[in-house]
């Protein structure tokens, strides 16, 4: 620490030797990065030889039947992700309009305070109590009111969706916000107030943070194990409704290390693990160049 | 206190200002006369620009902010009530800040088109119908004096135009509104010579048909400008010019310190250099 901070002085040996660490942490993290890439692919490689009719490229997942297709529960990660982002997005956006637009700018209020709060609260609630919170109030709701076992895709979406919520407020937020402060004083004087602002001008103006938003808040669906695991029935087929079990690839993953030490089961989830990687870096990516592009 | 001359625009009656209990403007009365450029001056922290914000009560967006006395303005559509804001004379908010313009300091442009500029508080401040928006924008910008300079890049970013043509399209949106009175607050202050003299003949121009009320850091300007004087001190009116012409920078500075004791009540007359 001390070699970077007299590093920031131009020449001398000890900048160089400050230059030399921040080096090698960089090519440390690199390496770190490069490495877990590597075997993730490595670990895969055996399950994509495999090929032929029971390899991870295809539709049935019967370790039984020496069948080991993972394409149901990319399908199924994909349709949670996409299916809980919309609902969780929207919401994010309408939440984060109200917490930034009191009627009586500088002075939030008791409810907006106190939902502010709660927002930031939820980003530290393990999404196990989600879960277990959803197994005993939402999935009987469904039962009931829907119909089927109530564990289902709807009923890990819905509750994907809350999960985001706080990431995609707090990233609005973060965005938003600043930019809204700049017109703040400028619109009042023309009698705009903040929630005119926030959708006529600020809105419209921040793109980049909208989508930054909705990209972290389908990475957080896609990534999270407990929730899909918990409520979305398991059941390793294409869902054919909402209604209907599905089985996502973390809560797969979840499944297969919890019962099985090695074999080709356990080497499908190399390859179930590396498309998870996939999946969210080529959503995030296609996303920011269409957001880009537009 | 009235001015026989002139029936007065606007009209200050005990009016302490204060941010967390730190008063910044005590006891205020002031009666600024129609017609001409009204200018406050003093020196920083004087409370020119609270009073100023006083008028539009843009103070009551800053936290901790308490107002005590009553604000009225007298435009050519009738008398407001601006501050306590009650009775048959008042009106809300935004229609307050609707009725009366106004351009800060610095140039706050939208970060939008130069178009969106003027047009989205038309339409959405003002609800201009969408068919008259690009007459009302452009007639706007013909009264700023910027129609010609970015007539053919309307869509252009408004965060791209020089400062000095950043405040007139600061001053044609506070225009298209159609403000009964137009309130400046050093509106030249971060300008270049050539460009705040561009504004300042734009202002005049403005003046004729307008009440214009600025706050003002520069004498020379103050002089130039001003066919009425508030001086401030330590937040409060200490004296009123009615009169500025003939009068010399030196004079003025000598005023801003308190050190000419006018014999008359409130007004005094320009002296020949």
């Amino acid at each position: 620490m001390r070699n970077a901070e007299v590093s920031i002085r131009p020449g001398g040996r000890s900048g160089e030797a400050g230059l030399a660490v921040i080096r090698l942490a960089v090519a440390l993290a690199m390496a770190g990065m490069v490495l877990l890439f590597l075997m993730v692919v490595a670990f895969a490689l055996p399950a994509f030889v495999q090929g032929g009719g029971g390899g991870p490229f295809s539709w049935s997942w019967a370790p039984g039947r020496g069948e080991f297709g993972i394409l149901p529960m990319v399908a199924g990660s994909l349709l949670a992700g996409t299916l809980a982002v919309v609902p969780g997005w929207i919401m994010g956006l309408c939440l984060c309009c109200w917490l930034m637009a009191p009627e009586c700018a500088g002075r939030p209020g008791p409810w907006r305070t106190l939902v502010g709060a709660l927002v930031r609260v939820m980003t530290a609630i393990p999404t196990v109590v989600y879960g277990f919170a959803a197994v005993f109030l939402l999935a009987p709701v469904i039962r009931t009111g829907l119909g089927g076992s109530g564990f289902s895709c709807l009923t890990a979406v819905i509750m994907l969706s809350v999960l985001m919520l706080p990431t995609v407020v707090l990233v609005l937020q973060a965005g938003l916000g600043p930019r809204l402060d700049a017109v703040a004083l400028t619109g009042a004087a023309m009698g705009l107030s903040r929630m005119e602002l926030l959708w006529h001008l600020v809105i419209p103006a921040s793109r980049g943070t909208l989508i930054s938003a909705a990209v972290l808040g389908f990475g957080r669906a896609v990534g999270d194990t407990m929730l899909p695991l918990m409520l979305a029935g398991n059941a390793p087929v294409m869902p054919s409704s909402l209604l209907s079990s599905m089985r996502t690839l973390t809560a797969h993953m979840a499944l297969v290390t919890s019962n099985e030490v090695g074999g080709a089961a356990y080497d499908s989830l190399f390859m179930a693990g590396l498309l998870l990687l996939v999946i969210n870096g080529a959503v995030s990516l296609v996303i920011r160049r269409l957001g880009g592009r537009a | 206190m009235d001015n026989p001359a002139s029936s007065p625009v606007l009209l200050v009656r005990d009016l302490s200002v204060s941010f967390f209990d730190r008063p910044v403007l005590r006891q205020v009365n002031l009666a600024v006369p129609a017609g001409g450029i009204a200018v406050l001056v003093g020196r920083s922290g004087s409370g020119k620009t609270t009073l100023l914000r006083a008028v539009n009560r843009l103070n009551d967006e800053v936290a901790g902010c308490r107002t005590e006395g009553t604000v009225e303005l007298v435009t050519k559509r009738g008398r407001l009530n601006v501050f306590p804001g009650t009775g048959p004379d008042a009106v809300t908010l935004p229609e307050l800040r609707r009725r009366v313009g106004m351009v800060f300091q610095t140039p706050q442009v939208f970060p939008a088109s130069v178009f969106s500029n003027v047009a989205m508080p038309l339409a959405v401040a003002a609800g201009c119908p969408r068919s008259e928006l690009e007459d009302r924008v452009r007639d706007a910008l013909v009264r700023a004096d910027l129609w010609h300079e970015v007539e053919g890049r309307l869509a252009m970013s408004a965060e791209r135009l020089s400062g000095g043509q950043q405040q007139r399209l600061c001053l044609a949106r506070a225009l298209a509104l159609e403000p009964d009175v137009l309130l400046l607050d050093e509106p030249t202050a971060s300008l270049d010579v050539h460009a705040a003299r561009r504004v300042e003949e734009l202002l005049l121009e403005l003046a004729g048909r307008l009440p214009v009320i600025m706050v003002s850091h520069g004498l020379s300007q103050s002089l130039r400008l001003a066919s009425f004087l508030a001086v401030m001190e330590e937040g409060r009116v200490i004296r009123t010019v009615c009169d500025t012409s003939g009068m010399t920078e030196g004079d003025l500075e000598r005023l801003l310190d308190g050190e000419e004791k006018p014999c008359d009540a409130q007004t005094m007359r320009g002296k020949t250099a």
